[in-house]
């Protein structure tokens, strides 16, 4: 609202005050943060607007964007991480080994939770062609997707969206980051 | 022959082929006709029986036999489905819910994903990856209150412990100190020196408890392994005899 994210990169030194106390006390919830937060717990728990939040959220995405330190945003909600590209010193530090791969199949179907998001696995198997239950519980204990609810329908299926840690596995801060998905011209569906 | 079945205009290539089965005699795509307008029963229809007549009908064929072939399937497929519908209902109302289009649509849905995977794949390939930290540092359980100590409690679990109550399993510490391997390796040579032959039940009754017995045994394999003594056993479960090796003893 009143806060301005601005398009300078850099956060203006010369800002009121107000804006950064608030700014900072988002920051600090972040940091603490052991999960991804959506604007409005950050709004309860900073006793702000949400409004106001998405501003200082904003502006420390864009703080940040240069620095070892990114703010993740995935569907509405938002978390602290490492940079993407220090991804080694990390897992060395980590004391994680290699990382291992998904098979085809798991990353078609986590393709297709991830851009159509709210997919049932019936959804998938219709794209697929085939069964997914396999792929689908390999991505669910990787937690690189979740259960997000039932379908209103007729045996309430469940839907399926991905997690934060689908973005922070390959490496980007936003779903608007991966690559765009070349669907048929007619009857894309609108999202 | 009357309209045929076939592409107005164009004479059927099936002209010729007549059957002759247990409900019907007559053209072939007649058959087809009767069926579907005049309600003939499709499930007293051998379509096995068609089917044979048409190989043998096109036996006797000098030319045309694409054409004639590909005319008989088409009835014979358009046959086949009414018949598979007449005797499972339930196919009908499912065979009619998807069309060519549709299959195309889902597969170029399908194509669009699978590259989808593959740019995936390759971002994964590129290796970058965020990390989050990993919890919260807070005790998971409450820090006890002021005055919730209990000093007789705490003196009861030392004394148990002091007294050896019994150990978990596994846990091997405490007899490994109290009946040290080497001074019994250094023990059971002494013995081996002066009397060149020894039973391991002999070594073992001579044991306090069964932590000493352990910590003989693991002595006796150390002995054995280093080429000190042999053990001997003439049966499962009889007596171990250990036996100095004088011979090959290597200097230590």
């Amino acid at each position: 609202m009143n806060q301005r994210a601005g398009p300078n990169a850099a956060p203006d030194p010369t800002a009121p005050v107000d804006d950064f106390g608030l700014t900072r006390t988002v920051e600090a919830s972040l940091f603490v943060a052991d999960r991804a937060l959506s604007a409005d717990e950050l709004a309860d728990a900073v006793g702000a607007s949400p409004a106001e939040v998405q501003g200082a959220l904003r502006l420390l995405t864009e703080h940040y964007r240069a620095r070892g330190v990114v703010v993740l945003e995935h569907r509405g909600t938002f978390r602290m991480a490492s940079a993407p590209d220090l991804a080694d010193t990390c897992r060395r530090l980590l004391g994680l080994g290699q990382r291992t791969r998904l098979s085809q199949a798991a990353l078609e179907t986590l393709g297709i939770v991830a851009y159509r998001q709210n997919v049932t696995r019936a959804d998938i198997d219709r794209i697929r062609g085939v069964d997914s239950d396999s792929p689908l519980a390999t991505l669910l204990a990787r937690n690189l997707i979740r259960e997000a609810g039932r379908l209103d329908a007729p045996g309430r299926p469940a839907i399926f969206e991905t997690t934060e840690t689908f973005l922070a596995y390959f490496g980007v801060t936003s779903l608007d980051e991966l690559p765009a998905l070349e669907l048929p011209a007619e009857r894309r569906t609108a999202e | 022959m009357t309209a045929s079945w076939g592409r107005a205009g164009q004479p059927s290539a099936l002209g010729g082929f007549a059957i002759d089965i247990d409900d019907f005699e007559g053209p072939f795509d007649l058959l087809l006709r009767l069926i579907e307008t005049q309600g003939l029963d499709i499930t007293g229809v051998s379509l096995l029986a068609v089917t044979d007549q048409f190989i043998a009908y096109t036996a006797s064929m000098r030319d045309r036999f694409a054409e004639a072939a590909s005319e008989f399937l088409l009835v014979a497929s358009r046959l086949a489905l009414l018949k598979s519908r007449a005797l499972l209902p339930r196919l009908a109302p499912e065979d009619d819910g998807e069309t060519l289009d549709d299959l195309a649509e889902r597969l170029r849905v399908y194509a669009a994903f699978k590259t989808l995977a593959a740019q995936l794949d390759e971002q994964l390939d590129a290796g970058r990856a965020s990390y989050v930290r990993a919890a919260a540092v807070d005790l998971p359980d409450p820090e006890p209150a002021a005055g919730e100590g209990d000093l007789a409690k705490l003196l009861a679990a030392m004394q148990r412990l002091a007294q050896g109550a019994p150990a978990r399993e596994g846990s091997i510490a405490a007899p490994a100190r109290e009946y040290p391997v080497p001074a019994k390796i250094r023990q059971i040579e002494a013995l081996l020196a002066a009397r060149r032959s020894v039973s391991f039940e002999a070594l073992a009754a001579a044991c306090a408890s069964r932590a000493e017995v352990v910590a003989t045994f693991l002595a006796v394999l150390h002995v054995v392994t280093h080429g000190t003594a042999t053990v001997q056993q003439a049966e499962h479960f009889g007596p171990i005899t250990l036996t100095a090796a004088r011979a090959s003893a290597p200097a230590s």
